[in-house]
């Protein structure tokens, strides 16, 4: 991964492809190779679908390797949905795929002229870039699947659906599975729209010819990848729960701590929660000839995903995901497994972030347009956004777009990003990260991340509130360091209860690279990503002001717990003082 | 006063599942209260302590998270949920004792400054994910109450006769024993 591929799809007489040695981002991957790279070369100013708006694509640090978890693909750009810099990753085998290539980014830059459409061929050999009109307005799976009889299974795609091809907001970016479903989706914030802004359709990834990325030290890195597999296997959420629940299995817990935003966010408990929970859906799975525990790409040890079947034992969907069920569930009074999962292949299909979606039909069906709990209604609100009617293109705007269209004054974003499926009331510490972090509300942003092993900060008292804004800078800090090696978020807690595990995985990217990174490396790597991110935002006009809850998080208290949002806008301002 | 029903049945391990979405809802117990979280679990129900700080690692008592088990007292008409680990910042944040507890604001239980009188009563419990196979058979065979309206929706009409209970609100105590069929 020591060059870069730059793609102008504006160059007079096509598309251009130069390549270039990747020089001051050499050694780095995932977020911080995106985020970089924006901050460095795009204007704040610009429109996000505009010719001076760039898409970078990088696989994370050890993506390629035969290392295990290593399999997260990240995409930046400008939001088109939030105005600012933004980084959405997914799993699936396109890091993998291209790591093996040996990218460490694509950067597809500029605007054609006129209305054709174009896909991405990148192998060992070259990158070409070709006109595909064939293409046009294909969802996702169909696209896949025409796809797939041109370049065959060998490969990774990414793709656009419809969504992003309309140029919505809530569109999202498509990677293949291991069975080369469009069912990754780098989601969002518009990162499909962008991709969509460039006429380009689909990327495939041809790694055919190439080999598994070497490390510098061999035998070390085998060792290290060795113990950071048996802390994973041995913990008991990586070991037991996410394998056989997935993400779901928070529905229960949440709903039983009043935290789970209910028919948009008016209460924290959802009666029908047990109807749509991990431990149900489970069973549903597995009943049905499914399965409960699959892996997104190959070399995941935690197997979190799943394959979700009908009645008949016909593919619907993967396994929703816990922000799926929430934003199609709770969030809109829906308690049916089956209507959920009909829902995230609609969205997997037409391509739109799954929780900007479904947070939007909650909005409006505040606003009206069909009553909580309406689930044939809800399928018909997402089918207006696949058929590109007026009002579907509204709704895959996204919810604040929506919120205003329809005169909804309680519409739960942050800088115009949908909140995930925590209400930041009784959980005040996630609501200082939905604020304050440059994505807008986002709930991977400011993870669970090994901040008392990396000591970031220093030691925080859990029982101390002003631990609340302490704790979200820290773990924003070091989740924007997990979100630069490209490892999915999930080994956080594997990494943050056994020491061990977290040593191995330094001794990974050290054995890897020859390095000597150290955990104060990992700190500073991801103050450093911050600082980039945020100086974006500045020059992109927002201030302090923008870093804060919608209002009525601070006067509409939530039950069971009745309680508003109450961490101070000093306390908020502080997050980012280091 | 009316007596207390009580109904006896012997059930496969394998069939102990259709118990599980009662568990996740909540079950009646009838247990000694005025003690301990610690204390119902380990004196009343025969959980090991180990198992208490290695399995149990996230509690709810009356919706918000406990840190100290040993602290959080039972009373009459309390709701108890136990969780195995939780993935997610938020389920890292609700853990019993854990790192991330300031987060949680408001939801973490504080023990009552006042003495609480020890007698009998009933108690909603609630298991979620991995502690529902691990736990649910201990507590059928302590016995759960369910009316018997309950036990007619879970088909388990071929085990027991209904018919002696036409009105579907009485409510009886079930006590599940717990046999592994034969190879």
């Amino acid at each position: 991964m020591d060059k870069i591929v730059r793609i102008n799809m504006g160059a007079a007489g096509g598309p251009q492809v130069t390549t270039e040695p990747a020089g001051e981002f050499a050694g780095l991957g995932g977020r911080a190779t995106t985020s970089m790279i924006i901050g460095k070369e795009v204007n704040p100013l610009c429109h996000a679908l505009g010719a001076e708006n760039k898409l970078v694509i990088a696989p994370g640090m050890l993506s390629g390797t035969s290392g295990a978890m290593s399999g997260r693909l990240s995409v930046g750009c400008k939001s088109p949905l939030t105005g600012t810099i933004k980084e959405s990753n997914a799993g699936g085998q396109a890091a993998q795929v291209l790591g093996r290539i040996g990218y460490a980014a694509i950067i597809i830059e500029g605007k054609p002229a006129g209305d054709d459409l174009y896909k991405i061929h990148v192998s060992s050999a070259g990158v070409k870039v070709e006109v595909d009109n064939s293409l046009k307005l294909l969802d996702n799976y169909p696209l896949i699947e025409k796809l797939r009889g041109q370049y065959g299974d060998k490969v990774a795609y990414m793709s656009i659906g419809s969504a992003g091809e309309r140029l919505m907001h809530a569109a999202s970016i498509a990677c293949t599975d291991p069975e080369l479903r469009p069912t990754r989706h780098c989601g969002r914030g518009g990162v499909g729209a962008v991709m969509g802004s460039k006429r380009v359709k689909a990327i495939i990834l041809d790694d055919s010819g190439c080999k598994q990325r070497a490390p510098h030290d061999p035998e070390a890195y085998r060792d290290a990848n060795r113990k950071f597999v048996e802390g994973l296997r041995k913990h008991p959420v990586t070991g037991e729960g996410l394998p056989a629940y997935g993400t779901n299995v928070l529905t229960n817990v949440l709903n039983e701590a009043g935290g789970y935003p209910t028919r948009n966010f008016t209460s924290g408990v959802f009666e029908g929660g047990a109807k749509i929970s991990g431990e149900a859906q489970a069973e549903l799975e597995t009943k049905r000839g499914g399965s409960a525990t699959h892996g997104c790409h190959r070399g995941c040890v935690i197997q979190c995903s799943g394959i979700f079947n009908d009645k008949d034992g016909n593919y619907v969907s993967k396994q929703p995901e816990y922000e799926t069920v929430w934003s199609h569930g709770g969030h809109c009074g829906i308690d049916d497994l089956d209507t959920i999962a009909k829902l995230d292949y609609m969205d997997d299909n037409i391509g739109v972030d799954t929780i900007e979606m479904g947070v939007t039909v909650g909005v409006a069906m505040t606003a009206g347009l069909c009553e909580f709990g309406d689930r044939e209604g809800a399928i018909r609100l997402v089918e207006e956004v696949a058929k590109g009617t007026p009002l579907g293109r509204i709704l895959g705007s996204g919810a604040g777009t929506t919120g205003k269209v329809f005169g909804v004054e309680k519409v739960p974003v942050v800088k115009n990003q949908a909140l995930p499926a925590y209400d930041p009331r009784p959980i005040q510490g996630i609501g200082v990260t939905y604020a304050t972090t440059p994505m807008g509300a986002d709930h991977t942003a400011g993870y669970a991340i090994a901040t008392n092993i990396l000591k970031v900060g220093g030691d925080v008292d859990p029982l101390k509130p002003e631990g609340q804004v302490e704790l979200s800078r820290n773990l924003q800090i070091a989740t924007a360091a997990i979100d630069s090696t490209g490892m999915c978020l999930f080994i956080a807690f594997a990494i943050m209860d056994q020491p061990e595990t977290f040593q191995a995985l330094i001794d990974m990217l050290n054995a890897f690279y020859g390095t000597n990174l150290t955990a104060d490396g990992v700190v500073a790597l991801g103050k450093q990503v911050l600082s980039v991110e945020r100086d974006f935002n500045q020059r992109a006009g927002f201030t302090k002001a923008d870093d804060r809850l919608p209002r009525y998080f601070y006067t509409d208290p939530i039950a069971p717990h009745n309680q508003t949002f109450s961490v101070t806008d000093e306390d908020l301002d502080s997050v980012f003082t280091w | 006063m009316t007596e207390e029903q009580v109904l006896s049945l012997q059930l496969d391990t394998e069939r102990l599942a259709v118990f599980f979405p009662l568990f996740q809802a909540g079950v009646g117990l009838s247990v000694a209260t005025g003690c301990t979280v610690k204390e119902l679990l380990t004196q009343q129900f025969g959980i090991p302590e180990a198992y208490i700080l290695s399995r149990i690692t996230t509690i709810f008592l009356n919706h918000k998270a406990v840190d100290d088990a040993a602290g959080a007292v039972i009373t009459e008409g309390a709701t108890l949920a136990l969780s195995g680990a939780m993935p997610g910042l938020v389920g890292a944040t609700m853990r019993t004792g854990g790192h991330l507890a300031a987060l949680r604001g408001a939801m973490t239980y504080h023990n009552s400054a006042y003495p609480v009188a020890k007698g009998r009563g009933q108690i909603r419990l609630k298991l979620f994910n991995l502690l529902l196979d691990e736990l649910a058979p201990r507590f059928l065979e302590h016995g759960i109450l369910i009316q018997s309206g309950e036990l007619r929706e879970l088909g388990l009409d071929a085990d027991v006769d209904l018919s002696s209970w036409p009105d579907p609100s009485t409510l009886l105590t079930l006590k599940i024993q717990t046999i592994r069929k034969s190879p």
